[in-house]
C-alpha cells in the first residue's frame, strides 16, 4: 500500500487538531492554544518543506522525503485551496465570539441599569409604604395628642363645676343668714310693740311701725327659706350635673385611655412592619449590590473578546500572508525562523508575547503607566 | 456640571463597559468606533478626557491622538490609551503622541477610574 505523504499527514492533523481545539474552545487560553497547534502545525509543515535545512535536526523525518512525498508544488496548492477555507472559519469564529460577547455585554448593561434604579429607590413599591406608614404614625401620635388634650379639657371643666358647687354652700349659708336676721327682727319687732303698747296712745303710732317691721321680717324669713330651697335645687343640679360629669370624664378616661392603647399598638405595629420591610429593603440592597459587583466582574472578563479578535486577526492575517505564498509557489523559499520573528512582531497582547516564549500562557494583570 | 469623557474603541462591548463605569462614577460619555469616527465628533464640544484604543480600523489610536492633538480646541485635553498593546516601542509612541497614561487590557474598572480622575481636566 502506497504510504500517506507526510505533508498531508502534516496538514491533515494541523487541520484536525486546530479545528478540534476551537469547537472545544471556551475561553480564551483554549483559543491561544489552538491558534498555537495551528501555528506550530504549518511551521512543521514549512521544516518539512525544507530537507536540506531541516534534516539533521529531524532525522526520523528524514524517512518521510521520500518518493512518495508529493512535489513541492502539490503542497503549495494544497495549502493555497484550504488556507482561505482556514482563514474563513477563523474569521466566522471571531465574528461570532464577538457577537456573543457584545450580546452578553448588552444584556448585563441592561441588568445593571434596572439594579441601580431599583437600588436608587427610583421605583414605587416598598418606599411608598414605607412613607405611608410613617405619614399614618404622624397622624394617629396627633389623634392621640388631639385626645389627650380633650380629656384636659374636660377635667378643666369639672374643677370649674365643683368650685361652683362650692358657692352653693355659702349661698345656703347666706339664706340661713337672712332667716336668722329675719327672725331677729321678727323679735325686735315684737318687742317695740310691746314697748309701744305700754307706752299707751303715744306708743299707738310705733305699734304700727313695730307691726310693719315685724311684716317685714316675716317676709324676710320667708324669703330667706325660698332663697334656701331654690340654693338647695340648685346644689342637688350641680350635683347631679357633678356626678353625671365625673360619669362622663370618667367613661372619656377609660376612652382616651383605650384609644391611646389602640392607637399605640397600631403604631407599635406599624413601626414593627416598618423596621422589617426596612430591613428586607437592605437585604434586597445588599443582595443587589452584590449581584451588580458580579455582573460587572462578568462584564470586565468579557474584555476576553477584545484580545481574542485581535489574536484571531493575527493568525487569520498570518494566513492569509501564507495562502498568498503557497498561491505564488514560493513555499519552499520561506525561511521559518524569519516567519517566526514576523509573526512576532505583530503581536499586541503580552499573552501572545509570553505564549511565544513557551511560558504559561496566563492573563496579564492591568498595568497602567503614567507618562 | 457633569464632566465629558470621550471613549474611542472598535469593540462595542468594551465601549459599553467603559461607559457603564464612566457613568457609574458620574461622567457623560461620548463614544467613537474608531478614530476617524471619534474625530468627526469633536466638533468643538468640551471633552475634558480621551479613553482610546490603539488597534482600530479607518484609523488607528496613535494617528487619532495626533491629529486630536492639533486641533486648536483638544490640543490640551489629556488621552488615556486603553489596549491590549502591551509593547515598551508602542508605549513610547503614545507618550511621543501626547498621550498621558497607558492602560493595558484587561483593565479592572476602578484602576481605570484611578486614572480618570488623576487626569481629567478641572
Amino acid at each position: 500500500m502506497r504510504p500517506i505523504p507526510a505533508t498531508i499527514l502534516h496538514i491533515v492533523a494541523l487541520l484536525c487538531g486546530t479545528l478540534g481545539l476551537l469547537l472545544l474552545a471556551s475561553g480564551i487560553w483554549a483559543w491561544l492554544l489552538a491558534a498555537a497547534c495551528l501555528i506550530a502545525g504549518i511551521a512543521a509543515l514549512l521544516l518539512d518543506r525544507r530537507p536540506a535545512e531541516t534534516g539533521p535536526r529531524h532525522p526520523a523525518h528524514s524517512t518521510d522525503i521520500s518518493p512518495a512525498t508529493p512535489p513541492a508544488g502539490q503542497a503549495d496548492a494544497l495549502l493555497s485551496a484550504i488556507l482561505p477555507l482556514w482563514d474563513h472559519n477563523v474569521s466566522l469564529a471571531r465574528q461570532q465570539t464577538e457577537q456573543a460577547a457584545d450580546d452578553l455585554v448588552s444584556r448585563f448593561s441592561a441588568i445593571m441599569v434596572r439594579l441601580k434604579q431599583a437600588l436608587n429607590g427610583d421605583q414605587p413599591g416598598s418606599g411608598q409604604v414605607l412613607q405611608v406608614i410613617s405619614s399614618s404614625d404622624r397622624q394617629l401620635q396627633d389623634i392621640l395628642a388631639a385626645l389627650e388634650q380633650a380629656a384636659q379639657e374636660r377635667q378643666r371643666f369639672q374643677q370649674e363645676i365643683t368650685s361652683l358647687a362650692s358657692f352653693t354652700e355659702e349661698l345656703k349659708r347666706m339664706a340661713s343668714d337672712v332667716a336668722h336676721i329675719a327672725g331677729q327682727t321678727n323679735l325686735l319687732a315684737l318687742n317695740a310693740a310691746i314697748e309701744a303698747a305700754r307706752a299707751g296712745e303715744a306708743g299707738r303710732g310705733f305699734a304700727v311701725v313695730a307691726d310693719e317691721v315685724r311684716k317685714l321680717s316675716t317676709m324676710s324669713g320667708e324669703t330667706g327659706k325660698h332663697i334656701r330651697e331654690k340654693v338647695e335645687t340648685v346644689n342637688t343640679s350641680m350635683q347631679a350635673m357633678l356626678d353625671l360629669s365625673q360619669d362622663f370624664a370618667s367613661r372619656d378616661q377609660r376612652l382616651i385611655s383605650d384609644s391611646g392603647d389602640t392607637i399605640r399598638s397600631v403604631i407599635g405595629a406599624f413601626e414593627q412592619a416598618s423596621a422589617l420591610l426596612a430591613q428586607d429593603l437592605e437585604e434586597l440592597r445588599g443582595a443587589s449590590q452584590a449581584i451588580e459587583s458580579d455582573i460587572s466582574e462578568v462584564m470586565v472578563n468579557l474584555q476576553f473578546q477584545d484580545r481574542v479578535s485581535q489574536i484571531l486577526s493575527h493568525i487569520s492575517a498570518d494566513m492569509q500572508k501564507l495562502g498568498s505564498v503557497a498561491e505564488r509557489r514560493q513555499l519552499a523559499e520561506q525561511d521559518p525562523q524569519q516567519w517566526s520573528a514576523e509573526l512576532s512582531r505583530s503581536y499586541t497582547t503580552l499573552e501572545q508575547h509570553i505564549a511565544d516564549r513557551h511560558k504559561s500562557a496566563l492573563p496579564a494583570e492591568s498595568t497602567i503607566t503614567f507618562f | 456640571m457633569a464632566k465629558t469623557i470621550m471613549i474611542v474603541d472598535d469593540s462595542s462591548s468594551l465601549r459599553t463597559v467603559v461607559g457603564l463605569a464612566l457613568k457609574g462614577a458620574g461622567y457623560d460619555v461620548v463614544e467613537g468606533c474608531d478614530g476617524r469616527d471619534a474625530l468627526a465628533k469633536l466638533d468643538g464640544r468640551k471633552i475634558h478626557l480621551v479613553i482610546s484604543d490603539v488597534n482600530m480600523p479607518n484609523m488607528d489610536g496613535i494617528t487619532f491622538v495626533k491629529q486630536m492633538k492639533n486641533l486648536p480646541a483638544y490640543k490640551f485635553t489629556p488621552v488615556i490609551m486603553l489596549t491590549t498593546e502591551a509593547s515598551e516601542a508602542k508605549k513610547t509612541e503614545g507618550r511621543d503622541a501626547g498621550v498621558k497614561a497607558w492602560v493595558v487590557k484587561p483593565f479592572q474598572p476602578q484602576q481605570m477610574l484611578m486614572a480618570v480622575q488623576k487626569l481629567v481636566l478641572p
